[in-house]
C-alpha cells in the first residue's frame, strides 16, 4: 500500500508540473494586458507598469521565475484586485464554492442513487418511468434556467428563502439545489442501468435461490456492486462542482471561485489564472486517487497491489 | 452537456419563455400595489431607518485614490473622501475643502486656492495643503506606477511629463503648499475645464503620516482607511470583498447636510437576479441594468430610472483599407445603418441614435449644451448611401468589397453587431461583412495594431469638456487608430487647446466635429447610451455624474 501510494503521489507531482507548465505558457497567449486602462498609457507609461511587474522579461524568464516562487509556495499577487496574494484570494473564495459543492454532491447522489435504485427495482413501473423522467429533466434543463425558476418563484413569489447573497446557511439552500440538479440525474441515470446489470447477474440468482429477502438482495448485494461506476462518474464531478459553478454562483451572488476564475482569464490576471488552475488540478488528482482507494472498500474484488484481503 | 444541441436549445427556448412571461406578469401587479402605498404616505416625511441597501456589479479594486482606475473604486473614494471640489446633483463644481472657487493669475496657467480650516480626517488631525501635495506626488512618482497619475498630469500639471521621463525631480510638479491652508497650482497651459477636471478622485488629498503608517497595508481593508468625507468606510475585507459597509461621518464638516446613516452594498454580477432581489425588496438600488428582456418587465414602473450617459458608440473605419480610404464608400457606410431602429428595436433600452460624437447632455457653456448650436450630421440616409455606394465601387473599380468587423462578444454587442451587418449588407449591394466577435481587450489589442476594416467602439469622457471626445482624431493620435489624418482638424485642435477665449475655443470645437463628420466621414457614430437602474420610489436625492465617481450618495434622504 505504502508503495503504491508513494507511486500516486510522484505521479501527482508529474502531474501538477505539467499541468503548471502547460497553463503558463497558454497563458501567455492570451492577448491583452492585465491592467485595466493599458490602452489609455502612454508607451513610457505602459513600459513602468510592465517593468514593476517584471511582464517585460522574456517569457522563459518569467517561467522561471514563477516556478521558483511556486517551489517556495508564493503564488504571486492579483492584477484586479489590486496585489492581492493570489492565496489569500483562493484561501476566501473557496469556501463558498466548496460548501456548494459539497451540498450539492451529498443532497444530489443520495437522491440520484435512491431514485435509480428504486427505478431499477421496480423497473418500468410508474416509479421508474417517474425517476427517468425527473433525470432526465435535471440534465437537460441549463442549471441557469433552473436556478432562475427557483430563485423566481421560490424566493421572489413565495419569500420562503433569500433571493441571493451569502449571510447564513438558508441562503445555500436554493443555490445547492439549482446546482445538485445536474450530480442527481447523472447518479440516477447510472445507478438505474448499473442495478439492471447487477439484479440481472448469476450472483443474485444465487442469493434469490438461497432464500435471502429481497431488501437483503437489494441493499447488501446489488447497491453495492452498481455503485462502483457511479463512483467513478461522481468523483471528477465533484471537483466541477466544488470548483465553483460560474452560473449559479453569479445568479445567487455567491462569493466564489467560478466567477472569479473566468474573469481572472478575461482580464488577463496571470497569477490567478495560475493559482486556480494549480488548485483545482490539485483537488483533482486528489480525488481520483481517493476514489481509487474507495473502490477497494466498495468492491472487495478490487484490490490495491500489496493489499491484505480480509 | 452532451444532448444533442437542438433539443438542448428547444427546451432552452421554451423554458425560457416561460419563465420571462411569468416574471413580465408578475412585476406589473407588484408595480401598481406600491404606487398605491405611495400616494397614502405623506410627502417629504423622513423615514425612521436611514438605511440603504445598494446592489453593485463588481467588488472595490482599489481604494488608494492615486492607484483607482475604475468606476466603482472611484465611487467609493469619492463618498469617503472630499477633494478640492466636488460634482453636485446638477454637475456643478461646489467647493469640498476648498474655500471657493480658485484663483487665477492673468494667464490663467497659476491657480491660488484657499482652504477651509475645519475640515478634518477622521482621526481628528486637520486637512492640510501638504496633504495635497503628498497625494499629487505620489500619483506622479514612478515608483507608485500609478495608472491614471500621469494619464492626467501630463501636458496639464507643471513638470508632470518630465517626471515620467526622469527628466524633473517629483518636488518640481507644479503644486506647491505655500502655507497650511493655500494651495498653488501651476499648469503647463490653462484649462477652460480645470475646476471640473480637479473633481477627479485622483486628485484627492492623502493623509501622509497615516498613508506611510500603513505602508503596503494601505486601503487595503476598511481599518487601513483615513476618511475626510461624507462617509468612512466600516466593513471591507479588501479587493476580493463582495460586500461592505459605508457609515456617516460625523468628522465631516458638512456631516448636517448627510442624512444617510448606513449604506450596505454587496456584489451582485446577475442583472436578471439584481432585478428580483430589488423586486423581493432586499435591495432599494440595483446596479444598470442593460438588457432589452430585463427593462421589458420594468417599463412605466416608478422604479425605473433611466438618463442618458455621456458615452458614445461608434463604428472606426481603418483607412489603411483601400476601399475605406475612399470618402464615398464611408460615406455610404455611415448612411446606411438605421440607427433609430437600432436604438428602438435591438437595445430598447432608451439609448438615442448618435449624429455626432460629442455626447448630449455632457458639457455646458452659459448653460447651454454643446449640442444644441451644434448640427447634426451624418443622418441616415439609405438612398443617398445607395447612390454613394455605387459611385464609390465605380471609383475603385470593383463590383464586390469584403470587410473585416470587429465587435464585442457580449449579448448585446453580438444582437448589435448583427443588425448593423444586417443593415449594411442589404443597403449596399456588393458589400459582405466578415464578423468577429472577440472579448473586450482583444478588440482593444486588434484596435491598436489597426488589424480590421470596421470595428465597432465606443468611448466615455475622462473629464467635462468636449475635448475628451475630439482630441482622439489628431493625426497619429493613440486613439485614432485608424488612419485618419486632416491637417486643418489637427490645427483646429490645437488652436483649442491654445484659445483661453472660451466662446471662441467652443466655436472651433464644435467646426472641428463638423470638419471631422460631414466633411471627412471619418467614423460612423451609432448611438449615446442609456442608464438603466432600479431605485425604491421613496428613495430621493441620488446623484449621478458623467465622468469619475458614477454616483453620490450623500444626498440622499429615504422618505416614509
Amino acid at each position: 500500500m505504502a508503495k503504491y501510494l508513494l507511486q500516486r503521489f510522484i505521479y501527482m507531482f508529474i502531474t501538477l508540473f505539467v499541468v503548471a507548465s502547460l497553463t503558463f505558457f497558454l497563458m501567455k497567449l492570451i492577448p491583452g494586458s492585465p491592467f485595466n486602462n493599458f490602452h489609455k498609457l502612454s508607451v513610457v507609461q505602459q513600459n513602468i507598469l510592465l517593468d514593476k511587474y517584471n511582464l517585460n522579461d522574456p517569457v522563459p524568464v518569467q517561467y522561471f521565475n514563477y516556478m521558483k516562487n511556486l517551489a517556495t509556495g508564493d503564488l504571486g499577487v492579483s492584477f484586479q484586485f489590486n496585489n492581492t496574494p493570489v492565496s489569500e484570494l483562493l484561501a476566501r473564495r473557496i469556501g463558498p464554492s466548496a460548501i456548494l459543492g459539497v451540498q450539492a454532491m451529498i443532497f444530489g447522489s443520495i437522491i440520484g442513487i435512491f431514485l435509480g435504485a428504486i427505478a431499477a427495482l421496480k423497473q418500468n413501473s410508474w416509479v421508474d418511468y417517474t425517476s427517468t423522467f425527473l433525470a432526465v429533466v435535471g440534465k437537460s434543463i441549463p442549471s441557469f434556467i433552473f436556478a432562475g425558476l427557483l430563485q423566481y418563484y421560490v424566493a421572489v413569489k413565495l419569500g420562503w428563502l433569500p433571493v441571493m447573497l451569502w449571510r447564513g446557511p438558508e441562503y445555500s439552500v436554493l443555490p445547492t439545489i439549482a446546482l445538485a440538479m445536474f450530480p442527481l440525474s447523472i447518479a440516477a441515470r447510472f445507478m438505474r442501468t448499473e442495478m439492471i446489470e447487477v439484479l440481472g447477474s448469476d450472483y443474485i440468482t444465487l442469493a434469490r435461490a438461497k432464500g435471502a429477502s429481497f431488501w437483503q438482495i437489494s441493499i447488501k448485494h446489488a447497491l453495492r456492486n452498481a455503485l462502483i461506476p457511479v463512483v467513478t462518474v461522481l468523483g471528477p464531478l465533484a471537483i466541477s462542482l466544488m470548483s465553483g459553478s460560474l452560473v449559479i454562483e453569479k445568479i445567487f451572488a455567491v462569493p466564489g471561485l467560478g466567477e472569479q476564475f473566468v474573469k481572472s482569464i478575461s482580464t488577463n490576471d496571470y497569477p490567478v489564472i495560475m493559482g486556480t488552475n494549480l488548485l483545482f488540478a490539485l483537488l483533482f488528482v486528489v480525488v481520483i486517487l481517493v476514489v481509487d482507494i474507495l473502490y477497494g472498500v466498495i468492491d472487495p474484488r478490487i484490490r490495491i497491489s500489496g493489499g491484505k484481503a480480509k | 452537456m452532451k444532448k444533442s444541441k437542438l433539443s438542448l436549445l428547444l427546451i432552452l427556448t421554451l423554458v425560457l419563455s416561460m419563465f420571462l412571461a411569468a416574471c413580465s406578469g408578475g412585476n406589473k401587479n407588484e408595480g401598481t400595489d406600491k404606487k398605491e402605498g405611495g400616494e397614502k404616505a405623506p410627502k417629504e416625511q423622513l423615514a425612521d431607518e436611514q438605511v440603504l441597501n445598494i446592489l453593485e456589479s463588481s467588488e472595490i479594486p482599489a481604494m488608494d485614490s492615486v492607484l483607482a482606475e475604475d468606476v466603482i473604486g472611484f465611487t467609493m473614494i469619492s463618498a469617503t473622501t472630499e477633494g478640492l471640489y466636488r460634482l453636485d446633483p446638477d454637475q456643478k463644481v461646489i467647493p469640498g475643502v476648498a474655500e471657493a472657487a480658485p484663483e487665477y493669475n492673468d494667464d490663467k496657467t497659476v491657480l491660488t486656492i484657499k482652504l477651509k480650516k475645519d475640515v478634518k480626517w477622521a482621526d481628528g488631525s486637520p486637512v492640510t495643503a501638504k496633504d495635497f501635495v503628498y497625494a499629487w506626488q505620489r500619483a506622479i512618482n514612478p515608483d507608485t506606477a500609478s495608472p491614471y497619475g500621469p494619464y492626467f498630469m501630463e501636458g496639464k500639471i507643471k513638470n508632470a511629463s518630465e517626471i515620467v521621463k526622469g527628466e524633473a525631480k517629483i518636488e518640481d510638479l507644479g503644486i506647491v503648499a505655500k502655507d497650511d491652508h493655500t494651495l498653488e497650482i501651476t499648469l503647463v497651459r490653462p484649462i477652460p475645464f480645470i475646476e471640473s477636471y480637479l473633481t477627479f478622485p485622483l486628485f484627492y488629498p492623502q493623509n501622509q503620516k497615516f498613508v506611510e503608517a500603513q505602508g503596503d497595508k494601505y486601503a487595503s481593508s476598511a481599518a487601513t482607511l483615513i476618511s475626510n468625507g461624507p462617509f468612512k468606510m466600516t466593513k471591507w475585507d479588501g479587493p476580493t470583498a463582495t460586500e461592505w459597509v459605508l457609515e456617516k461621518n460625523d468628522n465631516y464638516w458638512n456631516a448636517k447636510d448627510v442624512t444617510l446613516t448606513k449604506i450596505n452594498f454587496n456584489v451582485s454580477k446577475d442583472p436578471q437576479a439584481s432585478a428580483n432581489a430589488f423586486t423581493a425588496g432586499e435591495a432599494d438600488i440595483t446596479p444598470k441594468l442593460a438588457q432589452a428582456a430585463i427593462l421589458s418587465q420594468y417599463e412605466g414602473d416608478p422604479a425605473l430610472l433611466r438618463y442618458q450617459e455621456p458615452s458614445i458608440f461608434w463604428i472606426k473605419m481603418n483607412q489603411t483599407n483601400p476601399a475605406l480610404k475612399n470618402e464615398n464608400i464611408r460615406r455610404a457606410i455611415a448612411l446606411a445603418v438605421d440607427k433609430q431602429a437600432l436604438v428602438d428595436d435591438v437595445l430598447a433600452n432608451g439609448s438615442i441614435p448618435a449624429n455626432f460624437v460629442v455626447p448630449k447632455g455632457f458639457t455646458f457653456y452659459e448653460g447651454k449644451d454643446f449640442r444644441e448650436k451644434s448640427n447634426e450630421f451624418l443622418k441616415t440616409n439609405k438612398e443617398e448611401a445607395k447612390k454613394l455606394w455605387d459611385k464609390g465601387l465605380q471609383e475603385l473599380g470593383v463590383k464586390e468589397v469584403k470587410l473585416v468587423y470587429v465587435g464585442g462578444d457580449t449579448e448585446t454587442s453580438k444582437l448589435s453587431d448583427a443588425f448593423v451587418k444586417d443593415q449594411l449588407e442589404k443597403t449596399l449591394p456588393g458589400l459582405s461583412l466578415e464578423m468577429n466577435a472577440v472579448p473586450f481587450k482583444i478588440r482593444i489589442d486588434r484596435e491598436n495594431n489597426k488589424d480590421y476594416d470596421l470595428l465597432f467602439g465606443g468611448w466615455g469622457p475622462d473629464y467635462a469638456d468636449p475635448m475628451t471626445f475630439m482630441d482622439l482624431w489628431l493625426t497619429g493620435g493613440s486613439h485614432n487608430n485608424m488612419a485618419y489624418s486632416n491637417p486643418e482638424f489637427d490645427k483646429m485642435i490645437q488652436s483649442a487647446n491654445e484659445n483661453t477665449d472660451l466662446a471662441k475655443r467652443w466655436k472651433t470645437l464644435q467646426d472641428a466635429e463638423k470638419l471631422l463628420l460631414e466633411k471627412d466621414v471619418a467614423l460612423a457614430p451609432m448611438y449615446q447610451r442609456s442608464v438603466n437602474l432600479l431605485i425604491q420610489p421613496n428613495v430621493k436625492g441620488f446623484a449621478h455624474h458623467a465622468f469619475g465617481p458614477d454616483y453620490s450618495y450623500q444626498w440622499i434622504k429615504i422618505l416614509k
